[in-house]
């Protein structure tokens, strides 16, 4: 069984390259096509026919595609990628060299998500410790700025022909790369490009909303709560109800972010989206129940750092406390708690080496943050609170 | 144009031999004399001294401004003649055939000015002419068949063609730049010094009406500032060939070609050739320095006849000098490839423009792949072979340069344009032993393995101060492992005498420089890293620290180290200190459960949780209790961890709180440098002894903190 024979395939690219069909090009030179899996087109030296059907530049194209799709089929990740790099830096010159239009643009876009993917198979087969991690991913990165400064640089088309309305692709391929090897500071320069293109609107749905959960996510890890859930409350409303994957992933950020902000997410959103783990996070924070609350964090800890939302998980203690705290004050009721008494609490849940002066430091970090409205008093061993609103909603908090 | 290029001149070009860049160029050549001259001369040195003395004659080159313009004028006036002595010919040229360019009207003749150096007695002219047989029959052949001729490399515009009207500006002084050291071996003779002679009163009048008439056709043809000068340098050339070989006046002018002209080649569009497209993005930015390009032309001629991989293998070997991190070129390499099988019969410019395209991106790594790789990693032995090669240059140097001095002219003329590259001397790369993923030649290394080419050193020195390579070290300079070892020792030892930090950094950088030349990775590298590690730790030199800890993580994870988990606990503190959670969680995703439970490791995570929960308490506990030399990194940040606490219990404590209740939460040892340490910021205290600090009042201090 094959898809079609080799020269009926390079004489359609060549008939659509004739007529500029960026999208079917785009799909004739995808590793992710049909064609691509038939071993007719697994050529070792595809030069010879090539040329028989296809004019320069295209034939360059296509042989380092075939030649690709050959390494591919061998295994060789690493020579596949390689291709793909030669293959991606040719088109951008071809991008480069047609001046004012842009029909090519979804042929860039395929070229350059096939380059990271690949890229990203040739770092996993890469053998032997000592080379650095990520370094394939990094001249991929590389090899993909090159587009972007195509794409950037080409100021002077008209609004139709632009090749900017392409950056926000190339853009989200980058953060893919660079969260991928954890380089997150090269990203603002990115963000900075996006925020003040004109397009900033134009860009297609689909690319916008996985630009915000990217800069959403980074938000996240620079501590910048509001932005982030601004950004990825953005991307999970917009996102399609059907991406349910990729809906999930927005929820795994959103709901920590949502929550240290102080709105908890319904059971409902968490089952429905699969994030379990979550709930039960959600209502050991919600009872102050430090106990649960530590069990949980060790017993997901895997899935937590695997999706890079340990840390900020952990913050959520704070917010433990804050409730844990307010149960006793609402149990003692009384304005003014003994320090004791929280302590009580602590050790009974589990924080079993808490001392005075440690309560007092936790409450002390809370009223610093204005969880707790109230003082100290050290003499007395008090926590004196405010006699209205002493543990205001953390909502209201900016 | 400046007035050094007004210059009636005239080497016939080889019609293989000029390609748009060279016309182009040729405008250029005359200004660039004096820098040419240098080395230019020492292919051509005779052409060179000639040069020179024109620039040093300006009344001359009025008069050739004169006759330029009569020329000039005449042209004007024969617009209809003008059928092109089409390009240099395609891959098969049929070899000694010389073919009669179409006659022109003959313009009146103007004298032209010569001074020719020294007589020379006879040589071949001829096959330069040679070249231009066929050549219309070739552009036939090339306007129907477009793309047979993106394969042939005389075609290729390597330099992206300047518009005709406003050739390039020469290449300001700089752009030529010193030669690089060449080895010795293919250093010819330096230029004798040939006195500039006045030239006789009237040269011309000593020409045969040939020769005369053979100039005013050439002018004839001209049809812009470009074509004169273009003319002006060929014809100069081709005269003073002439002469030196005594041919002036037995030379068969009638037969001589007419020079090609650069307006009446309106088929030399760049085309589009993918591999190409560099040069429509880049254009190259310096001329290739002047060395290169005679050195170019003098290989390109002196190297036909042998066969060409071994030309090309040279001409690759010099790749690995400028390494940058490079992509792979697989377009290039399998265009030429292919180019090559369709070529072999054109001898003389393969093997030159090969390496020469590509120079256009002066990343040469760019366009070296794999293959290269392999190449390089054969290096030693390649070695031989370039030498062998070098040889041979020197050994067909004496004969053939001379014959081809005005071939190599033109050639030359057409890497001005090329992007400058160091001239790579295939002997220097056996020196250069870099192997460091380390700091600062990560940039070079790119794709090459090193590996290979680490040199032993030889220096037994006990010290060394540190001095940043500039360039390939030499094995005097560099100390062997035992050395090293010794060297550690003594380092130590000093250390321990008297810390100072300056000595012991200074010793250890150049300890682990050697060690980094010399591609050591042992135990004993893992040690020396240690050592600093643990230095600069304890004097808070963060910049060593890292780089330490850097090298230790890859050295650790490539031959393992008893001290593994110690330092990993530095590391989750170092991010700590730079607040790179990023980092962190990367860290705790790859620890098992052993390493977690290590004591250091586990002290590092269990202050991380405390720090990142503002848990101040507890991580002033922690760090008083620091294992090994933890605590040196968390002085880095304790001062900033003080202040937060501070703030934090001034806005949350009333009404006062004690100065001892601060310096026992705050991990002071003392009660003076709890004192020093509140002093800058302000604060109220409730009494004149400062027991208690007031917190209320000192609300307004906390910008202060």
């Amino acid at each position: 069984m094959t898809f079609m024979s080799v020269a009926h395939y390079l004489q359609l690219v060549e008939k659509y390259w004739r007529s500029q069909d960026g999208a079917k090009i785009a799909t004739y030179l995808s590793l992710r096509h049909e064609h691509a899996g038939y071993a007719n087109y697994h050529v070792e030296s595809p030069e010879g026919i090539v040329e028989r059907f296809l004019t320069t530049p295209i034939d360059e194209l296509v042989v380092l595609h075939l030649k690709c799709l050959f390494a591919i089929s061998q295994n060789d990740y690493q020579s596949a990628y390689n291709l793909q790099s030669s293959l991606t830096q040719t088109f951008t010159k071809i991008l480069q060299s047609q001046k004012e239009e842009n029909w090519s643009l979804p042929i860039m876009y395929v070229l350059c998500l096939d380059l990271r993917l690949l890229a990203q198979l040739a770092e996993n087969q890469r053998v032997g410790v000592s080379e650095k991690p990520g370094e394939i991913l990094e001249k991929a990165a590389e090899c993909l700025m090159g587009c972007f400064r195509v794409c950037a640089a080409d100021n002077r088309s008209a609004e139709e022909d632009t090749k900017r309305i392409g950056m926000l692709a190339l853009v989200n391929q980058l953060f893919k790369v660079y969260f991928r090897i954890n380089k997150l500071h090269l990203c603002k320069p990115l963000i900075r490009a996006i925020e003040s293109s004109p397009f900033k609107e134009s860009f297609s749905l689909s690319q916008q909303i996985t630009y915000r959960y990217f800069v959403g996510r980074k938000a996240m890890f620079d501590s910048d709560y509001k932005v982030a859930d601004e950004y990825l409350t953005y991307a999970f409303e917009n996102c399609h109800k059907l991406s349910k994957k990729n809906k999930r992933l927005i929820l795994i950020y959103l709901v920590p972010v949502k929550m240290l902000l102080g709105y908890i997410p319904s059971r409902e959103v968490l089952e429905k989206y699969d994030l379990s783990q979550l709930w039960d996070l959600v209502q050991a924070v919600c009872q102050g129940n430090l106990k649960a609350f530590d069990d949980l964090m060790e017993k997901h800890e895997t899935f937590f750092i695997k999706c890079g939302i340990y840390l900020i998980v952990d913050k959520l203690k704070i917010i433990a406390y804050r409730n844990l705290f307010k149960k006793v004050y609402l149990i003692l009721n009384t304005h003014q708690i003994p320090v004791e008494a929280l302590q009580t609490a602590l050790v009974y849940l589990g924080q079993t080496d808490v001392d005075l002066d440690e309560t007092e430091c936790i409450v002390a970090n809370l009223i610093y943050e204005g969880k707790i409205k109230g003082y100290i008093s050290h003499q007395h061993r008090k926590v004196v609170v405010s006699k209205q609103n002493p543990f205001p909603p953390l909502t209201s908090l900016s | 144009m400046d007035e050094k290029t007004e210059v009636a001149t005239a080497p016939a070009p080889p019609a293989g031999a000029a390609p748009t860049s060279s016309e182009a160029q040729a405008a250029q050549q005359a200004q660039q004399q004096a820098q040419w001259a240098n080395c230019y001369s020492m292919y051509n040195y005779d052409m060179a001294s000639y040069y020179q003395f024109y620039v040093n004659y300006p009344y001359q080159t009025a008069l050739y401004q004169q006759v330029h313009q009569q020329m000039f004028e005449n042209s004007k006036a024969d617009t209809g003649a003008k059928f092109v002595p089409p390009l240099p010919p395609g891959p098969s040229l049929p070899t000694p055939h010389i073919s009669k360019p179409p006659l022109l009207n003959t313009p009146k003749f103007s004298p032209i000015r010569f001074n020719l150096p020294g007589k020379r007695s006879n040589g071949a002219l001829q096959q330069n002419n040679s070249l231009t047989s066929g050549a219309a029959k070739k552009k036939r052949k090339r306007n129907r068949n477009n793309q047979l001729n993106q394969n042939q490399p005389q075609n290729l515009p390597l330099p992206p063609l300047p518009p005709p009207e406003q050739p390039a500006p020469p290449p300001p002084p700089e752009a030529a730049p010193p030669l690089p050291p060449l080895p010795d071996t293919s250093k010819p003779p330096p230029p004798p010094a040939v006195p500039d002679k006045p030239a006789a009163n009237n040269p011309t009048d000593e020409w045969p009406p040939s020769l005369k008439d053979y100039v005013n056709r050439c002018y004839a043809k001209c049809k812009t500032n470009i074509d004169k000068n273009q003319v002006e340098i060929i014809l100069k050339g081709k005269i003073t060939h002439a002469y030196q070989m005594g041919q002036l006046h037995t030379k068969d002018w009638g037969a001589e070609p007419l020079p090609n002209i650069h307006s009446e080649r309106p088929t030399l569009v760049p085309k589009t050739v993918p591999g190409q497209l560099a040069q429509f993005q880049n254009a190259p930015k310096k001329g290739l320095s002047p060395a290169m390009g005679a050195r170019l032309g003098a290989r390109a001629s002196t190297l036909r006849g042998t066969s060409r991989s071994s030309s090309r293998s040279r001409s690759r070997s010099r790749s690995p000098r400028k390494t940058s991190r490079s992509r792979s070129r697989s377009p290039r390499r399998h265009r030429s490839s292919s180019s090559s099988t369709s070529e072999s019969s054109d001898e003389n410019f393969k093997p030159l423009l090969k390496p020469n395209k590509n120079k256009i991106k002066s990343k040469l790594a760019n366009r070296l792949g794999p293959t290269n790789k392999n190449k390089f990693a054969n290096k030693p032995a390649k070695k031989q072979k370039v030498k062998e090669k070098k040889a041979h240059l020197l050994s067909t140097f004496g004969s053939e340069v001379e014959e081809n001095s005005e071939l190599l002219l033109q050639r030359a003329a057409r890497f001005n344009n090329v992007t400058k590259q160091k001239e790579p001397n295939g002997l220097m790369a056996n020196k250069i032993s870099f192997n460091n993923a380390n700091d600062k030649y990560e940039d070079n290394i790119g794709d090459f393995d090193w590996t290979g080419f680490h040199i032993v050193g030889t220096c037994q020195d006990l010290e060394k101060s540190f001095l940043r390579l500039t360039k390939a070290p030499e094995a005097c300079e560099v100390r062997p492992v035992e050395v090293l070892k010794l060297s550690l020792q003594n380092v130590k030892n000093k250390w321990k005498q008297k810390p100072d930090y300056y000595y012991a950094c200074d010793q250890l950088k150049s300890i682990r420089q050697d060690l980094t030349v010399q591609g050591v990775r042992n135990e004993f590298t893992v040690e020396v890293y240690e050592t600093h590690a643990r230095i600069a730790l304890e004097k808070g030199d963060h910049e060593e620290f890292n780089q330490c800890q850097t090298q230790l993580k890859m050295l650790y994870s490539e031959i393992g180290g008893g001290n593994k988990n110690e330092f990993t606990a530095y590391r989750i503190l170092y991010y700590i200190f730079t607040k790179n959670t990023l980092d962190i969680m990367t860290i705790m995703k790859s620890l098992s459960k052993e390493e977690k439970s290590d004591d250091c490791i586990n002290f590092a995570l269990k202050l991380r949780s405390a720090w990142s929960l503002g848990n101040f308490h507890r991580f002033f506990r922690l760090y008083l209790r620091a294992p090994l030399m933890a605590g040196f990194l968390v002085d880095w940040f304790i001062e900033r961890e003080r202040k937060l606490y501070l703030k934090c219990v001034i806005k949350s404590y009333r009404q006062n709180i004690s100065v001892n209740f601060i310096q026992q939460e705050l991990a002071f040892p003392a009660l003076e440098e709890t004192l020093k340490f509140l002093e800058p910021f302000a604060l109220t205290f409730t009494d004149v002894s400062k027991t208690h600090i007031d917190c209320k009042t000192s609300m307004v201090s906390l910008p202060n903190i």
